[in-house]
């Protein structure tokens, strides 16, 4: 046993030490701090060094290794964290901070900088790799040459305003730490000691990462005013300066597939697709325990991230091919409850619909309510069922009431962060979910479709690749409907729409309603502003059209459609 | 098979039919199907989860009995008295008799406790009633509509026969007629006649004395939730109308009548109401007598363990107060137990059929047993020439037989002990034990007794406990014991049940029978006095004769009393200790006990949002690939999802992000690992096609996760929706 030397510590200072301490260990940091009172932990220490080497799911078990090994009273805060853990997870043992990212004040161009730093340590990795391989032999012109390599790098990636010196100071500065840590690594090379290589790439990351908790308190929770000022430090850039600003759906679909071609020779992203399949493989088994627990009259809430379609259509076709389903796509925008039910009663009680959703329900209450078990049953398959056309709460009860019926059944699934609110006590008592969680990474092809992105073409705010074609045809079904004055008001207004896109930099000034006026008298298409109100107000009616008042009190006319797919409309307008 | 993969840009419903008929589905048919014979287990499952479900709603039936007798005995009463002033006094009656029945906080169960009321009313009282709910009234026509349609329906149920003068009904039933209370009153008051003509001559006497007029009872669910002013308005026009329609009110009140009475309802409404209060059990005090009536006893061989049962408990207490949600809790238990546990087969009520279901089974049936955690600690535990006739099937068998019968014999004592405890140490101050007999069972089930922190502090109390008190808890603690009936076959143990509560009894009364002042025994001697006289060397010395001098008094001073009360300790505390031993170092406890707390926590009590986010920071906790491990330390190995490196990029960002630099950012990432190999492609800021369109997919997919949206503040800029600044 060797000695402990013993260190007179004031009282208030002992909390602090230990509060490092398990902070450290928390980390996995493994730096050797200075104090003495460390030295005295060095045992449990080294108990937390091999931890950080395995998978993290066995970090309880760790945690009790390391109970057993603590006799100090300084450590009982640590068991008492772990107890809690252990209470209310097992098997997610990390703190909160790892999984949620709280709030942080962020600095600029702190995106680029973090993955530039990350891209490194991910090559210098590699290199550690190689570097083993070989012979130690050109080791140090190699590494001179690439850190100078990366140098240039960050300078050229950070065209910072104003002030590119202090940056490219700083990231020097890194880089130096970054030599120095190399320098480590081969050091310990010599060794061949691998975890220790990983451990010192894990400090000098630490090292480089953002001031203390304190200070981050105070960046965080500033006053109201220098938050406001820091809003819009974004960088000016603009996706123009891309080759290809707004890519076209098919583009984007052709480039995916390429991509899935070539990654099919990568054997890194290779093992993490097997990992993938091994995870649905894992979910599939589960199938006989829903159709289970779907008898008894439990409803099965799939969540986690990655897509379920795939996974609820596999298990459709396993299980329920005898039985009657209604699959409802929940992400598709147009949905309404109303069609839901209209289906159900349509196809299997075969009456004449109602037009009341909730006099809907009262009859499929009485259909699926009956005891008897000789009543066929329904399967409703609902992809998201927190899709933006489900998400209102009265959509929601009339589908727990129907959750509630004993011949009823749903298979659901669960993918907006925020979905579990939409259910209240009452509405959660009725569904008698049974939550499982199936995260896969499968990418959401379908689901995304409907959505609109400001890096494609022909896809304005709301609608997606889909959503685009659906606006065209609905604007020229509309149009057909109209008188031609009417269709020549629309005309003006999308004229003016596309006039001002013309030069994007200026702000965009919206048609105001007297000039509107006046240009529509000059066509003869009306007579009075009450005809024209009358010709607005179809075009409200079929959102075509936005009204908003000016400062000046008057109002504004916009057209809240896509450009690409106003002009489309133009063009094929004036062929008919 | 048709496809099923169901797309279309115009529609988002596909109905798919079953391809076989009038198909049933049966869950018996999708019961696990490995293990030991799953039909039986299935079965099993089925008889013991209808068994707990019938005690329980037996027991909700008594527990109501009370409450509604009394209220439909007021209902009858306010009928009466009513009648009584009309017609004797001649006054006129603007009061309406309310029962304002005080439910507490718990939305979800009280649907069925009010039809449960409406039925038991019907069947005792009268046929007219209605239930109100806040949603159909928002105002007085939505109101009124809702009330006489379930009135009218109940006078369709009276007379089939349809010959009474239907015009008025038939205007009355169309929806769109706008209904008033004098035309309901009219129609009561033919209903009524054509009833009293439909009943024979000689009951016709018997009904006159009886009741004229059956009184219309109108229940109010959920009092809160109406407008006030609807509700008033109501209230005074039923007033208006008193003295001829016999209207009773039920409200159905969640916080209080005084809440109720100044924030809701203004005097002028309150005045016509002669209120009486009625309280339902709250859920927590129903909670807590299921759990002792039905869970906390031998009654039913399914059992949860200490964790489970915690946290099942928590749910209902932080949650959301619902009897009902607890019973499907314990319904997935009960069916978890059974589908998982193989060993459940021998999960029986009584001994023998325990042991008659290991006796059928067969070889490798039984080797499921051997597979369970604490049998396989136990025969580890084995001496090493008792390990090998394991492997004999007969002696195998004997040997778990003799296992269940040791938790079976346990079990018989485990709950009459563990209430006894808890009687005795109810009452102490700070509740060293809990306040609840849960919390008992709970901290029972995975410590020792002995090592129980608060069992050591609830016995250091009880050493300094006055006579009083000790007797009076002694007695409270006897009568649990004396409950329990049990079969004497076992030897005559000092700690067995009979024994011990003749002990008990015995202490008692001795307790009782030492008088205040046969206290000290007066056997003072005066060696130490002369001891004393001793001159001492130095002080240290004097120091410790004094101590042991102390010592010697303390150890003398012990009274009658005193010594009893020790005796009385100690023999409880051995009784206690022997009785409530640690359930876990039982082998084959599993058997019996659901012990899968995290089971519960995944499926029942689930947390979405961590899931998600701690698929996309730490992509190594769902996808076992080595080099997604360092993704955890602020680390984005290039070979992660998309969607993770995405994300993590946005985590650097304040509450705006500029998709060009993001998609930068991305491409260094991206691309990190590629470089290396084509070493002097730098500088190539141009970012091709396959990178840009893995962007846009990720982003997208974040954008539908709600972690992002589109914004107008900025071009080409996206809002950050979770942690950001604001």
């Amino acid at each position: 046993m060797a000695t402990v030397p013993i260190v007179y510590v004031a009282n208030e200072d002992v909390g602090t030490l230990i509060k490092g301490i398990v902070a450290k260990k928390k980390r996995g940091n493994v730096r050797k701090s200075a104090n003495q009172l460390a030295k005295a932990f060095a045992e449990t220490k080294e108990d937390a060094y091999s931890l950080t080497s395995k998978p993290p799911k066995k970090k309880n078990e760790q945690n009790t290794g390391t109970k057993r090994s603590v006799q100090d009273e300084s450590d009982k805060e640590l068991l008492s964290v772990v107890g809690a853990v252990e209470l209310f997870d097992e098997n997610v043992s990390q703190c909160g901070t790892q999984v949620y990212s709280f709030k942080t004040p962020k600095r600029n161009a702190q995106m680029t900088k973090f993955a530039e730093e990350s891209a490194m340590k991910v090559r210098m990795k590699q290199r550690e790799k190689e570097t083993e391989e070989e012979c130690q032999s050109s080791q140090a012109d190699n590494t001179n040459r690439k850190t100078r390599l990366s140098e240039k790098r960050i300078k050229a990636k950070h065209h910072l305003r104003g002030n590119v010196h202090s940056i490219s100071t700083e990231s020097e500065s890194s880089d130096e730490k970054f030599s120095s840590s190399d320098e480590e690594i081969y050091a310990e090379q010599a060794s061949n000691n691998e975890t220790k290589c990983n451990k010192t790439s894990l400090r000098s990351s630490n090292r480089l990462q953002l001031p203390t908790g304190r200070e981050l308190y105070f960046d965080a929770h500033d006053g109201e005013k220098e938050s406001h000022s820091r809003q819009c430090k974004t960088s000016d850039r603009t996706l123009q300066k891309l080759k290809n600003p707004r890519m076209a759906p098919e583009e984007l679909s052709r480039a995916l597939l390429k991509h899935r071609d070539k990654s099919q020779k990568v054997e890194s992203i290779q093992a993490i697709e097997s990992a993938q399949k091994k995870l649905s493989e894992t979910y599939r088994q589960c199938y006989k325990k829903w159709m289970f627990y779907l008898c008894n009259n439990f409803n099965i809430l799939l969540h986690g991230l990655g897509s379920k379609k795939d996974l609820i259509h596999a298990f459709c076709s396993d299980k329920l091919a005898a039985q009657n389903k209604l699959v409802v796509n929940g992400f598709f925008p147009a949905l309404s409850i109303k069609s839901i039910l209209t289906h159900i009663c349509d196809e299997i009680i075969k009456v004449p619909h109602t037009q009341n959703p909730e006099d809907q329900l009262e009859i499929l209450q009485q259909y699926f309510g009956k005891e008897s078990s000789s009543q066929e049953s329904l399967f409703l398959v609902i992809h998201n069922i927190d899709g933006i056309s489900l998400r209102n709460s009265r959509t929601q009860s009339i589908l727990s009431h129907l959750a509630e019926l004993p011949h009823v059944h749903i298979i659901a699934s669960i993918d907006h962060i925020n979905a579990a609110l939409i259910w209240d006590q009452a509405k959660l008592s009725r569904f008698h979910w049974l939550w499982y969680d199936v995260t896969n990474y499968a990418s959401y092809d379908e689901e995304t479709s409907y959505e609109g992105s400001l890096l494609l073409t022909g896809a304005g705010p709301g609608m997606g690749s889909h959503g685009a074609a659906l606006a065209l045809s609905g604007l020229v079904h509309v149009a057909r409907s109209l008188t031609s004055n009417a269709r020549g008001v629309f005309r003006i207004l999308t004229e003016h729409e596309l006039e001002d896109n013309d030069d994007a930099d200026t702000v965009k000034e919206d048609f105001s309603f007297t000039d509107l006026y006046q240009k529509c008298r000059e066509l003869f298409l009306v007579n009075s502003e009450l005809t024209l109100r009358a010709h607005l107000t179809e075009f409200l009616d079929h959102k075509l059209i936005q009204i908003r008042k000016g400062p000046d009190g008057g109002e504004y006319l916009s057209v809240p459609l896509d450009h690409s797919t106003l002009r489309d409309y133009l063009e094929q307008h004036e062929t008919h | 098979m048709e496809d099923i993969a169901a797309s279309s840009i115009s529609k988002g419903c596909f109905f798919i039919p079953g391809n076989a008929k009038s198909s049933t589905i049966q869950a018996s048919d999708h019961f696990d199907d490995c293990g030991v014979k799953p039909q039986l287990r299935w079965k099993m499952a089925q008889k013991i989860w209808n068994e707990i479900e019938d005690s329980i709603s037996n027991l909700h039936i008594e527990i109501q009995e009370k409450l509604f007798n009394d209220l439909v005995q007021y209902i009858k009463l306010a009928q009466e008295k009513q009648y009584e002033k009309n017609y004797l006094s001649s006054g006129k009656r603007t009061e309406i008799p309310t029962a304002a029945l005080i439910t507490g906080v718990n939305m979800t169960d009280h649907v069925t406790l009010f039809s449960q009321l409406c039925t038991k009313i019907k069947e005792d009282v009268s046929s007219y009633v209605a239930i109100l709910e806040a949603k159909n009234c928002s105002n007085m026509k939505s109101l009124m509509r809702a009330l006489g349609d379930q009135l009218l329906n109940v006078c369709e149920d009276n007379k089939k026969d349809g010959t009474a003068n239907n015009d008025l009904l038939v205007y009355m039933k169309k929806k769109s007629t706008p209904l008033t209370i004098s035309m309901l009153e009219k129609w009561y008051f033919k209903s009524i006649a054509t009833k009293f003509l439909q009943t024979s001559p000689s009951k016709k006497r018997k009904l006159i004395n009886e009741i004229p007029n059956p009184p219309i009872i109108v229940i109010c669910q959920q009092l809160e939730a109406f407008s006030s002013k609807v509700l008033q308005e109501f209230i005074l026009m039923c007033s208006f109308h008193a003295q001829r329609l016999p209207i009773v009110f039920v409200f159905g009140i969640a916080t209080s009548w005084s809440d109720v009475s100044q924030r809701l309802l203004p005097h002028s409404a309150i005045v016509h109401l002669s209120v009486e209060r009625f309280h339902a059990p709250s859920a927590s005090s129903h909670l807590a007598l299921i759990i002792d009536r039905i869970l906390l006893t031998s009654q039913h061989p399914f059992k949860l363990s200490g964790k489970c049962f915690q946290l099942i408990l928590d749910v209902f207490l932080c949650h959301d107060f619902s009897i009902a949600n607890f019973l499907h809790t314990l319904k997935f238990c009960v069916m978890e137990h059974f589908y998982e546990q193989s060993a459940s087969i021998a999960c029986c009520a009584s001994l023998q059929e325990s042991i008659d279901m290991i006796c059928n089974l067969k070889k490798n049936e039984l080797k499921e047993f051997k597979k369970i955690e604490s049998m396989k600690r136990h025969l580890a535990s084995l001496k090493a020439d008792k390990q090998k006739c394991i492997k004999d099937g007969t002696k195998f068998k004997a040997l778990v037989a003799k296992l269940l019968e040791d938790l079976h014999q346990f079990h018989n004592c485990y709950f009459s002990a563990l209430r006894s405890l808890h009687a005795f140490t109810a009452t102490l101050p700070h509740y060293p034990m809990g306040k609840q007999i849960r919390e008992l069972y709970c901290s029972c089930f995975c410590t020792e007794l002995t090592k129980h922190d608060g069992f050591q502090q609830a016995f250091t109390i009880l050493k300094v406990s006055s006579r009083d008190q000790l007797i009076e808890r002694l007695e409270s603690c006897l009568k649990p014991l004396q409950l329990s009936e049990l079969s004497s076959d076992s030897s005559q143990d000092e700690l067995h049940f009979s024994t011990a509560c003749s002990r008990i009894k015995y202490l008692i009364n001795s307790l009782k029978s030492i008088g205040e002042n046969d206290e000290v025994e007066m056997n003072e001697n005066t060696e130490d006095r002369e001891e004393q006289l001793e001159t001492v060397k130095y002080a240290y010395q004097l120091q410790e004769r004094l101590r042991a001098k102390a010592e010697k008094k303390r150890v003398k001073k012990m009274t009658k009393y005193e010594k009893l009360r020790e005796e009385a300790l100690t023999f409880l505390r051995k009784f206690y200790e022997y009785h409530l031993r640690k359930v876990k170092s039982f082998p084959l406890y599993e058997v019996f006990y659901f012990d899968s707390s995290a089971t519960i926590r995944r499926h029942i009590v689930a947390a979405p949002r961590l899931s998600i986010q701690t698929a996309l920071s730490d992509p190594y906790q769902y996808l076992q690939v080595a080099s997604l491990e360092t993704a955890a330390y602020g680390v984005i190995p290039s070979n992660a999802p998309d969607i993770c490196v995405a994300y993590k990029l946005h985590n650097e960002s304040g509450n705006i992000i500029n998709l060009y630099d993001w998609l930068m950012a991305f491409q260094t990432v991206v691309t990190s690992q590629r470089e290396d190999k084509e070493n002097e492609h730098e500088e190539s800021d141009d970012v091709d096609d396959i990178t840009q369109a893995r962007f846009i997919k990720a982003v997208s997919e974040l954008q539908f996760l709600g972690f992002i949206k589109p914004t107008k503040k900025k071009t080409d800029h996206v809002q950050r929706l979770t942690w950001s600044h604001t």
